[in-house]
């Protein structure tokens, strides 16, 4: 098959795969309509954690303080201003990516199992921020959310709220392919590859880990945020040590350092619990099996295996060029 | 004329240990001049006490401004562009994309115009490409340009290196041993491209161990042992100073 036809079969599959989902409301019930959503925030969630982990190279663990800083700012603006729902999304995403900027400060200075422990203990005192939040975060029962409106645009059922889910993480993760093909992305990733060499082409290497962070937080937040919305409150239960561990493993299992395979890896790790569940008694040990048969066989990802079958697969770090 | 380089009194020490100790010379605009010496002379920490890469005492000027003290981008972005012994490839992209991130300076897009992939950002981004393939031209290695700098040979990927050190506006490329590895016909093809720079006015700072490339196109030799400089003159005078072969002991002559 020529590269131009494999582009043009990968645009119509693409086209068909985008018109289900948008139409999966008219014909999926409402169970899968809402793990079709918690796909889309997990897709979302993981993307943020690649920048760091993928694109930079650095082993930070502060990703689901960042999603619960989205997930919470979105909740107390929603509660304590009023504000209309998207300027509470937009607000969420700036506030978390600022999130995401702070916590890189260290990274300048630390790298490895230092740099992992000290995100790892941000996340732990974000958990004691939410518990101690008061009548502002609600403390530990949580804050129930009102109803998302907006000019008319009322999303109150799981359906609706699904679509406009549906709609941010795709303008979000088009966004996040521009920026990987883009001179900050190429930064980024020169900066993770070698400090010093991208140094000697005039990167400074702190803007970009920085960067790197900002972008993480954001993104992540942007997942918290809608995972706020889908679920009508926000709790600190809803942030542990679990949701960082399978943020992790989506990473990892999709296929760090590239745009697709934190999508794929939320797919995967979000819809099979729901299939496995049908195996009453060996949900777990299968789920298990799963992770470490995977990473077992392949090591750069369920996408890096693939781009080993079709090579033409293969993400670049480049703009317009074919 | 202002020298494009010059060094004063220039010293590294490690632990007690003096690497490079009070070393001066000039190096004029298109000047190529070559660093030799014994291994362990110094020659590589002193490319990396002029980019930054070291802590150093004493000054280094390009055109006239000093160098000192400020960090590795930001005389990198002066126009002190390198090439590394080892490593400092990025070998999980492509050859196009590594030119193309030493294009960084010249090519930069702005986080939201990337982002969004607004129409500037496209242009600027198809601009860099068509620098990218020019460099790659000239380099000789167009042919390599969607493969990974992992899988290709360590001649190869010196002159990769080369190819992304040019990609910005360099004022003084410093090469540290571009020609191990690479083959007589490579060689020959440095050698032209080398000459070529220094006639755009580039000058060139050259550690070499090959010394038919070193007195083929150096203008200037200057020779490093211990840390200190030896001697200082044209290739020809260079390879008749007593205290030269005396360092090269073993070499009755230097090529």
């Amino acid at each position: 098959m020529s590269e131009g036809a494999g582009k043009r079969l990968g645009l119509v599959i693409g086209l068909v795969v985008l018109l289900l989902l948008f139409a999966a409301p008219e014909f999926a019930n409402g169970y899968v309509v809402y793990i079709l959503a918690m796909i889309c925030i997990n897709a979302l969630m993981a993307t943020g954690f690649n920048f760091v982990i993928g694109f930079l190279g650095q082993l930070v663990f502060a990703n689901t303080a960042f999603f619960g800083i989205g997930a919470y700012c979105y909740g107390i603006v929603l509660v304590h201003t009023g504000l209309p729902f998207p300027l509470a999304l937009l607000v969420a995403c700036i506030v978390s990516g600022i999130a995401g900027l702070l916590v890189g400060l260290p990274a300048l200075r630390l790298a490895g199992f230092q740099l992992a422990i000290v995100t790892l203990a941000f996340n732990e005192l974000m958990q004691w921020v939410y518990q101690h939040s008061g009548s502002v975060g609600g403390g530990p029962s949580g804050l129930e959310l009102p109803d998302a409106q907006f000019l008319g645009v009322a999303l109150i059922t799981d359906r609706a709220k699904y679509v406009f889910i549906l709609a941010v993480t795709i303008v979000a993760i088009w966004m996040v392919r521009n920026i990987a093909r883009s001179t900050v992305g190429r930064a980024i990733v020169s900066v993770g590859s070698g400090e010093l060499a991208a140094a000697a082409l005039s990167i400074p290497p702190e803007r970009y880990k920085i960067a790197a962070f900002g972008l993480s937080g954001f993104f992540a937040g942007m997942g918290g945020a809608l995972f706020a919305l889908l679920l009508g409150r926000v709790a600190p239960e809803s942030f542990s040590l679990n949701q960082l561990l399978l943020g992790f493993a989506m990473v990892m299992v999709g296929g760090m350092g590239t745009v697709t395979g934190p999508v794929l890896g939320a797919v995967l790790l979000t819809a099979a619990p729901e299939f496995l569940r049908n195996i009453a008694g060996a949900e777990e040990i299968l789920y298990s099996f799963l992770l470490i048969g995977l990473l077992l066989f392949m090591p750069s990802g369920l996408f890096g295996g693939l781009c080993a079958l079709v090579p033409s697969l293969r993400e670049r770090h480049l703009g317009t060029a074919p | 004329m202002t020298p494009r380089l010059k060094l004063e009194d220039v010293n590294v020490r490690f632990a007690g240990l003096r690497a490079v100790s009070d070393v001066s010379f000039e190096v004029a605009p298109g000047q190529i001049c070559a660093v030799i010496g014994p291994n362990g002379a110094g020659k590589s920490t002193l490319f990396n006490a002029i980019g930054g890469y070291v802590r150093s005492t004493g000054k280094v000027y390009l055109d006239g401004t000093l160098l000192s003290g400020k960090a590795v981008h930001q005389i990198a972005a002066a126009g002190v562009r390198r090439t590394f012994q080892n490593g400092g490839l990025f070998l999980d992209l492509t050859v196009i994309e590594n030119v193309m991130v030493g294009l960084h300076q010249t090519h930069n897009i702005s986080l939201i115009a990337g982002a969004l992939a607004l129409p500037s950002a496209r242009r600027v981004e198809a601009a860099a490409i068509d620098r990218a393939r020019e460099l790659l031209d000239l380099m000789d290695i167009a042919k390599f340009e969607k493969v990974l700098v992992r899988d290709l040979s360590s001649g190869q990927r010196r002159i990769i290196q080369i190819a992304r050190a040019l990609a910005a506006p360099a004022k003084l490329l410093m090469l540290d041993e571009p020609a191990v590895g690479l083959t007589t016909l490579e060689i020959e093809h440095l050698d032209q491209i080398l000459k070529t720079l220094a006639r755009q006015g580039i000058s060139v700072l050259l550690v070499e161990h090959v010394l038919d490339l070193v007195m083929s196109v150096s203008d200037k030799v200057v020779v490093l042992n211990s840390g200190m400089r030896l001697a200082e003159g044209a290739p020809a005078e260079v390879r008749q100073d007593p205290a030269v072969l005396e360092a090269y002991l073993g070499y009755s002559e230097l090529c």
